[in-house]
């Protein structure tokens, strides 16, 4: 492709200005600020549209604030042996692109809309973007000076070149992605990314979960167990009152049967002293009325003892002298004879004679040896001698007259001495010794009576007076009446004793449990309240826990693309190694082998992105010998014999060899780009800062680029001329455009 | 000053839905959300018993519903609204209350159980009516009930109240003509146009709303008092009401602005807009007292896709919340395919990749991974 002419109209500064460029090397020179850049502009413009993403311009950037109004670019270019011109109107935002019939000098206007043109125009440059478009075909002034310091630099600029867009290195778009990476998620070592936080947060929401669940499990179970606690709590109150009313109507009925019986026998001890007491009073009564009657004896009571004495004696010796005088009655009427103590001692003597015989019997019977004489006179003598004793004792007994006058005697005494008591006494005449003697022994045993009965009396009544045991009697029966009545209430209510025992045992056990019930109850409900304090909702930590997972999982979806990014332009890069290298290395071998005039044969990419250079040709890319990766290390060791022999240590490169070897690589890279077509070349003014000898030698590169290539090379250096005239051009088109 | 003291000044407030979850924000803003709500209902105390302004102090406090965003609310939450609501009690503010459609009245549930200081909770499912002869007023109200909520009560309701003032709470939908059809109470606009009451505060839609505005009666949605979420009827700003009712009955309401955050949506169309105008568009909503959503549609360009990451990384924290939604689901028409760069090997891959795949979720992946591949092109800083 050659650019014929440009015109810009109300362009920047340019009012209304025309360049005509050649074939070959065209040199556009002035000073700064006079609108080399624009002219850059201008070329991108036309060819693709004004945009901030072309050009860095906007549409108020570009118009010319002249009268004209105007404010378009034309470019005539021609494409093999057809010529084009495209015209964009920007103030109308139009384009018109036209082709030039050189047989009828006419010029065939495309009837389409302006993105077939665009199209159009793409498919002719063979770049689509206008970004790869610019960096294609410009070459700046720091990329060479980046080229020229190593040559591992060269190849990182040419692969900025194929990055297409900002000049990024694949290496840093991968480092850009592990950048982004490493945003989202760590790897070993690295800082903790947005997911891994997320993560960690989740982590803490599930513990707080499932404490939080613990928690409310835990209240729920509590509150559960307080309301089962209130219930029997309640229960165990009721139970209690029922028990306690059960056990208060037994115990009052065995209480009110014992009272009952109590009194009962109290009323009975009283009653009974009562009678006591008064039969008691009746004898003593009949005592003393009865003593009434013995006034007068009683009025000198001292002499009663000495009168009952006298009597008695007086008794005594009138019954010895009946019982005297009966025996002499006796004695007349049985016979004198027998009982005659004549008689009597008569009859003493016979028996004492008899003995005495029997007594001379017995002595010869002795001497005789007669022993059945000597027993009967032996028995004999006995009886004879008992009879004789009995006979002698009767006749002492029988008393005689002189034993009856004494005791008429004493007797006569003794009337005489108990007529004075009698009269003594008050008595008449009438009464005799023996019924006032009677008198005193009844005496004796009324008063005796009268003793007892004021014993028995005190015994009784001790120190109560009748009033008052007729009062308590009074009392106790007045209370067995009202707990008759109270007893006749609980009438038929009659438990049976191991049923109070057991309602005794069930009330004992709910009077123990009902503090211990308690007590657990308000121990709950503290801890309720200690739950309820530090509460924290699950529903919420739940939906926390919902959004970090949707959070990081929407993360991980991003990571997941960044990974899958990594992983296609990995693969991008090995194809590009693949496709591209072996493609650039051809190309760059066949400049550098016309730019070194056959000193180098080969560019060899084989271990890009170390580029080396030898001295043999092109042998074509061997696939078994080379790993076309971008991840192959740098400089790693070149082992290869065959062509190790004949190649040439970059290092030992001079600064012009690289040169060559850079624009070989630039301009083949740029073929490559545009599929073929050879696009011209921009430079603007790249070689500032080359010394003389320097500039000569890429000068003599441009040239021979420019056989292939327009270049268009933009330059504030007066000096380009000048050595530009001084080197041999040959059959080179160079062409001096002066800016004004 | 006469005609001052006839007239009786009231607060309304609906769908506040204390304790609402929030559940798409992230946890803190969540939590501080919630608070919003419960800082926006202080407020409308302090309001309403002159705390702010003596001018504003109001006789009446109305809550149409939904007070709770649930009829199982925490503990926190219903002590909080006990607290509010004895400091109303104890500055003579008479307060009615209704239950919604989130915190139904049942009998049994929190409603029934806890004590809420308030002059009357109207908890019967039928029109329930109280009078105050001191203030000439009739409120009526009518509780929530889960069960029987398609009926329209409103249209059966005739009623004429024998005070000079009357005030009605009601929580259900209005049925407009874009809503046809919905369990919640609903109700037509002529059934409200038909009430002789003077204010009918509603509830249920979240979006501020004056239904009726006659000179007699008026009827009001006051909306929710911070937005809920990013639905068209929580956005932007929040009211409460504040109205007047003579002693002859006529009605003045005037909003008062509430929330303390901004719910805000903005939809972007790719494919219209530049990403200039875009931008532009976001840094004039910037503020840190606003919660975006932006959506993305249409189709994004190459430049659009490659800027996103910085754009978002540049904007997040300027908000309170920012949420970007990513419905592009094209490939960008100028995805450089034909380029012989690494960008274009990527795009090609990239695209025969989408093609070959089948799940839509590995399309949408490798879609994302084109995301990441144009953005790491860009020079880093």
């Amino acid at each position: 492709m050659l650019l014929r002419s440009l015109r810009l109209q109300g362009f920047k500064k340019f009012k209304d200005a025309s360049l005509v460029f050649a074939k070959g090397l065209n040199v556009i020179c002035g000073p700064n600020e006079i609108g080399k850049t624009t002219i850059h502009q201008a070329v991108l413009t036309a060819f693709y549209g004004l945009g901030a993403r072309v050009t860095g311009l906007l549409r108020e950037d570009v118009e010319h604030w002249g009268e004209s109004g105007l404010c378009r670019v034309l470019l005539e270019y021609q494409v093999g042996s057809q010529l084009y011109a495209v015209e964009r109107d920007i103030k109308k935002k139009a384009v018109f692109l036209k082709r030039f019939d050189p047989k009828d000098h006419l010029y065939t206007v495309f009837n389409e809309d302006s993105k077939s043109i665009q199209s159009f125009i793409d498919d002719q440059l063979g770049i689509d973007s206008p970004e790869v478009f610019k960096n294609t075909v410009s070459v700046n002034q720091t990329e060479l000076v980046a080229a020229s310091e190593n040559l591992s630099a060269v190849s990182q600029n040419i692969e900025r070149v194929f990055t297409g867009r900002s000049s990024v290195s694949p290496e840093e778009i991968l480092e850009n992605l592990s950048s982004m990476r490493k945003k989202l998620k760590k790897n070993r070592n690295e800082k903790s990314g947005k997911i891994d936080l997320l993560q960690e947060e989740y982590e803490k929401n599930k513990q707080q979960l499932v404490l939080a669940q613990q928690q409310e499990q835990e209240r729920k179970d509590l509150e559960a167990r307080v309301i089962n606690l209130e219930i029997s709590i309640n229960a165990s109150q009721s139970k209690l009152k029922q028990l306690e009313s059960l056990l208060d109507k037994s115990r009052s009925r065995q209480m009110l049967e014992k009272r009952l019986k109590e009194l009962r026998k109290q009323y009975q001890a009283f009653q009974y002293r009562l009678d006591e007491y008064e039969k008691a009073l009746k004898n003593k009564l009949d005592a003393q009325e009865e003593l009434q009657e013995y006034k007068g004896i009683l009025s000198n009571r001292s002499s009663i003892d000495e009168f009952s004495y006298f009597s008695a004696r007086m008794a005594s010796i009138d019954s010895a002298l009946e019982s005297l005088m009966h025996q002499r009655v006796d004695a007349s009427t049985r016979g004198a004879s027998l009982h005659s103590p004549s008689v009597m001692r008569t009859l003493r003597l016979v028996l004492f004679a008899v003995l005495l015989i029997d007594f001379f019997s017995v002595l010869y019977s002795l001497f005789t040896g007669q022993f059945q004489v000597f027993t009967a006179a032996v028995g004999i003598g006995f009886v004879l001698l008992a009879a004789l004793i009995v006979l002698t004792f009767r006749e002492r007994k029988q008393p005689g007259v002189s034993d009856f006058n004494r005791l008429a005697i004493e007797r006569k005494e003794l009337k005489e001495k108990l007529d004075a008591f009698l009269m003594r006494w008050g008595f008449s005449s009438n009464y005799d010794y023996k019924q006032v003697a009677e008198m005193v022994k009844k005496l004796k045993l009324v008063d005796e009576m009268m003793a007892t009965s004021e014993l028995q009396i005190r015994t009784i009544m001790g120190s109560d007076t009748v009033k008052q045991i007729e009062d308590e009697k009074e009392e106790a029966a007045l209370e067995i009446v009202g707990l008759k009545q109270q007893l006749s209430q609980l009438e038929g209510y009659e438990p049976p004793v191991e049923q109070v025992q057991q309602w005794e045992h069930e009330y004992q056990e709910a009077i123990e449990q009902l503090p211990k019930l308690r007590e657990e109850m308000y121990t709950l409900q503290g801890r309720i309240q200690e739950l309820k304090k530090q509460y924290t909702s699950v529903a919420e930590i739940l939906s926390q826990g919902e959004f970090l997972q949707h959070a990081i999982q929407e993360l991980e979806f991003e990571h997941k693309a960044i990974l899958l990014a990594v992983d296609q332009f990995r693969e991008v890069i090995d194809n590009f190694n693949a496709v591209y290298l072996p493609q650039l290395s051809q190309k760059a071998s066949e400049y550098f082998y016309g730019i070194t005039n056959g000193k180098y044969k080969t560019v060899d990419l084989s271990r890009w992105p170390t580029v080396a250079v030898s001295m043999r040709g092109y042998e074509g890319f061997n696939q078994n010998k080379t790993k076309p990766s971008f991840l192959s290390k740098r400089n790693s060791a070149v082992d290869d014999d065959s062509v190790l022999s004949k190649k040439i240590n970059p290092q030992s490169l001079s600064q012009g060899t690289i040169d060559q070897l850079y624009f070989s690589l630039r301009v083949s890279a740029s073929e490559l780009l545009s599929k073929q077509t050879p696009l011209p070349l921009f430079l603007d003014d790249p070689f500032t800062h080359f010394d003389k000898q320097r500039l000569t030698q890429a000068l003599k590169i441009l040239l021979r680029i420019s056989q292939q290539h327009q270049v268009l090379y933009f330059t504030h250096d007066a000096e380009v001329g000048r050595v530009l005239e001084s080197l041999d051009r040959g059959s080179h088109d160079i062409t001096l455009i002066a800016l004004e | 000053m006469g005609f001052m003291k006839t007239t009786l000044s009231f607060l309304h407030l609906a769908d506040l839905h204390i304790g609402a979850r929030f559940a798409f924000l992230p946890p803190e803003l969540a939590q501080l959300r919630r608070q919003h709500i419960k800082d926006a209902f202080a407020e409308s105390v302090r309001i309403a018993i002159g705390k702010r302004s003596e001018s504003e102090r109001v006789e009446v406090f109305l809550i149409s519903g939904d007070l709770f965003d649930s009829a199982n609310p925490s503990l926190v939450d219903i002590a909080f609204v006990q607290q509010q609501l004895r400091i109303l009690q104890r500055n003579n503010v008479s307060t009615f209350l209704i239950s919604g459609n989130h915190d139904w009245y049942e009998k049994g549930n929190f409603w029934d159980n806890e004590d809420f200081p308030v002059t009357r909770h109207f908890t019967s499912y039928d029109f329930d009516i109280y009078e105050d002869p001191q203030l000439d007023l009739t409120v009526v109200g009518i509780a929530f009930n889960r069960k029987r909520t398609s009926v329209n009560h409103l249209a059966q309701f005739d009623y004429e109240p024998q005070t000079s003032r009357s005030i009605l709470l009601y929580h259900g939908a209005w049925q407009n003509p874009s809503i046809t059809f919905t369990r919640d109470y609903p109700f037509k606009l002529e059934d409200v146009e038909k009430l002789r009451i003077n204010y009918v505060a509603l509830g249920h839609y979240h979006k501020m709303t004056k239904l009726v505005d006659e000179k007699k009666t008026k009827v009001c949605y006051s909306g929710s008092i911070e937005g809920l979420d990013f639905a068209v009827g929580e956005l932007g700003k929040r009211f409460i009401i504040r109205g007047e009712i003579a002693s002859n009955g006529d009605v003045a309401v005037v909003p008062i602005e509430m929330n303390k955050m901004e719910m805000e949506c903005m939809d972007y169309d790719c494919t219209t807009f530049s990403l200039n105008h875009f931008l532009n568009e976001l840094h004039k909503s910037v503020s840190p007292h606003r919660l975006l959503k932006v959506t993305l549609t249409g189709v994004p360009t190459v430049d659009f896709l490659m800027q996103m990451p910085k754009i978002k990384e540049e904007l997040e924290g300027q908000f309170a919340y920012l949420n970007f939604r990513d419905e592009t689901l094209q490939l960008p028409k100028d995805l450089p395919e034909d380029e012989q760069t690494y960008l274009g090997l990527f795009a090609r891959r990239i695209r025969s990749s989408i093609d070959q795949a089948t799940d839509p979720e590995e399309k949408r992946l490798l879609r994302k991974a084109l995301e990441y591949g144009l953005a790491a092109t860009c020079k880093s800083e």
